[in-house]
């Protein structure tokens, strides 16, 4: 109905292009926009840069891993030069965008300023560094850049002794996050310190870290710093009490490895039973078993059902790591190389030592 | 875009109300095209909403509005699509107006991708001006869908976006500043 009463024809002169709309409008329609065609829309002009980033996005998943796989990475850390970046915009995997980085110029050319913008613009889900030695500013150029709305943090301690943890529980992102996972740690007083924090911030329930290290030092630790808030204690166990009386801390062992002890650390209700967290070991599974727990096969003859792996894990790994060599492309560090065969020959305790070295000439990547 | 998902999400129109006698009013356009409406229809824009409720309130008689800044062509647009929603509720619009992911129902998104760019550039920013928020939300998806998985180039092309050597800037940067 209605207008009929003219025959109305299109002007010429009415021909409107994207610049002549209004900003706000401009905006209306940004919002809409997938990633990856913001992102591309950002690079046409100025004014849609400023446009784009102008606007928070969300984005369910970004993580920065080695290109080798875990635990391998452990023994050859990659640094800037050898990763790849994943990001996931939405809960579909399919939209995921993966960008494999073989060298440094790519990295500072397109990655970091890439990595900057998600970092400042986006309100991400979950975030992960891992297979890759990120060292104090590195590692905390990125988790100070995310928003506080991130709920899961990743990181890979990689047995480094340079891992900046202490920096990191001092960092209101981390001690907000839902989720804190940090591989392979050495730090002994991570636990503790974080539950500190914790209970400063009464922190809400279901706030979790989770922690594989090489050592079992850290319960003992735990027990003595709280000492006076302690509800129960045993060698797997401590459940302490914290400032809000409806809140309790578990600290529990998730698994007992060979030489690795995986650790959960979680703001419980003080009214939750020992039977209902008995399900808390469970995130610990072969992908988080650390390389010294494979390499703990060369030294022992007697296997375990109970252990997880068998000696076939053990020559799957060795099959692996040979492959890798062979397909590595040409950017592997020979000091890397050396590295790995060391660790081979029974000089574990020295890989650290090396890793920390090697990666030295790294501490100033983002400076 | 997965259409049957979110539709179950997207709240429902309200049941049509019993329909009352169509009261038909002349809107003009810019360059003088006179057309009939609805005055249902002309409620779903704020501004001659407004306008109408002016009237009525000081009992005139409403014969002609104007709207001088959509032309006849767009503003043809504009009351054809008010025309198929004047039964929606406003607030399915408004609930919508925040959201990222809406459901485009088929009869719009056929009305609104048959429209070359520019004449959807038009229709858009006669709907803001308007202030027709139902207009506004579909038109912008429809635009953002449009640009969905084109390169910088074919977006440039696609949204008559100058070379960065047309622009007023002399900077060609995007990525390093």
């Amino acid at each position: 109905m209605g207008n009929k009463s003219s025959s109305v024809q299109q002007p010429l002169d009415s021909f409107s292009h994207w610049n002549d709309l209004p900003p706000e409008l401009k905006s209306a329609c940004i919002k809409h926009l997938d990633f990856k065609t913001r992102l591309l829309l950002r690079s046409t002009s100025r004014a849609e840069r400023a446009l784009v980033d102008s606007q928070k996005f969300n984005l369910e998943h970004v993580q920065i891993k080695g290109l080798l796989p875990y635990p391998v990475n452990a023994l050859i850390p990659t640094g800037f030069d050898g990763q790849k970046l994943t990001i996931v915009p939405s809960s579909d995997a399919k939209t995921a965008i993966v960008i494999r980085i073989r060298n440094l110029t790519r990295f500072f050319e397109t990655v970091l300023p890439l990595l900057v913008f998600i970092l400042t613009r986006s309100v991400i889900n979950e975030f992960s560094v891992e297979g890759v030695v990120l060292k104090n500013p590195e590692l905390l150029f990125f988790v100070s850049r995310l928003g506080p709305i991130t709920k899961s943090i990743y990181m890979d301690g990689n047995t480094c002794n340079k891992f900046p943890i202490e920096d990191l529980i001092n960092n209101d992102i981390v001690t907000n996050a839902r989720m804190v996972r940090i591989r392979d740690l050495t730090c002994k007083d991570a636990v503790w310190k974080l539950a500190e924090k914790w209970i400063e911030n009464d922190s809400v329930i279901g706030t979790t870290f989770q922690v594989t290290s090489v050592h079992g030092h850290s319960i003992p630790h735990f027990v003595q710093k709280f000492r006076d808030r302690i509800i129960f204690e045993n060698h797997e166990e401590v459940r302490i009490t914290t400032n809000n009386p409806s809140k309790h801390i578990l600290l529990k062992l998730a698994r007992r490895w060979r030489v690795s002890r995986p650790l959960t650390c979680v703001v419980i209700s003080s009214y939750m039973k020992k039977e209902e967290y008995e399900s808390f070991g469970h995130w610990v599974s072969k992908k988080v078993m650390p390389i010294w727990e494979y390499l703990s096969f060369v030294f022992t003859d007697d296997f375990h059902e109970d252990d997880g792996l068998n000696c076939y894990s053990f020559i799957i790994l060795i099959f692996h790591c040979l492959w890798l060599i062979i397909t590595l492309n040409k950017t592997l560090k020979v000091n890397k190389f050396i590295i790995f065969l060391e660790a081979f020959s029974e000089q574990i305790p020295e890989v650290n030592k090396k890793d920390d070295a090697a990666s030295d000439d790294r501490n100033t990547l983002l400076e | 875009m997965a259409p049957k998902k979110n539709s179950a999400k997207r709240p429902q129109p309200s049941t049509p109300k019993p329909s009352a006698p169509a009261r038909i009013v002349k809107v003009q356009s810019s360059d003088g095209h006179i057309l009939q409406a609805d005055v249902r229809a002309l409620l779903l824009s704020s501004t001659l909403a407004a306008t109408i409720k002016g009237y009525d309130d000081e009992n005139k008689p409403l014969e002609k509005l104007e709207v001088n800044n959509v032309v006849g062509f767009t503003l043809k647009l504009v009351l054809e699509w008010c025309e198929k929603h004047k039964e929606d509720d406003p607030a399915i619009a408004q609930a919508e107006k925040d959201k990222k992911n809406i459901f485009i129902p088929s009869w719009d998104r056929h009305f609104l991708t048959k429209l070359p760019m520019g004449n959807l550039f038009d229709l858009i920013t006669a709907a803001y001006h308007l202030d027709i928020t139902g207009l506004i939300n579909y038109g912008c998806k429809t635009v953002a869908n449009s640009a969905k998985g084109k390169s910088t180039e074919e977006m440039r092309e696609l949204f008559g976006i100058p070379e960065p050597w047309e622009q007023p800037s002399t900077s060609t940067a995007t990525w390093d500043d």
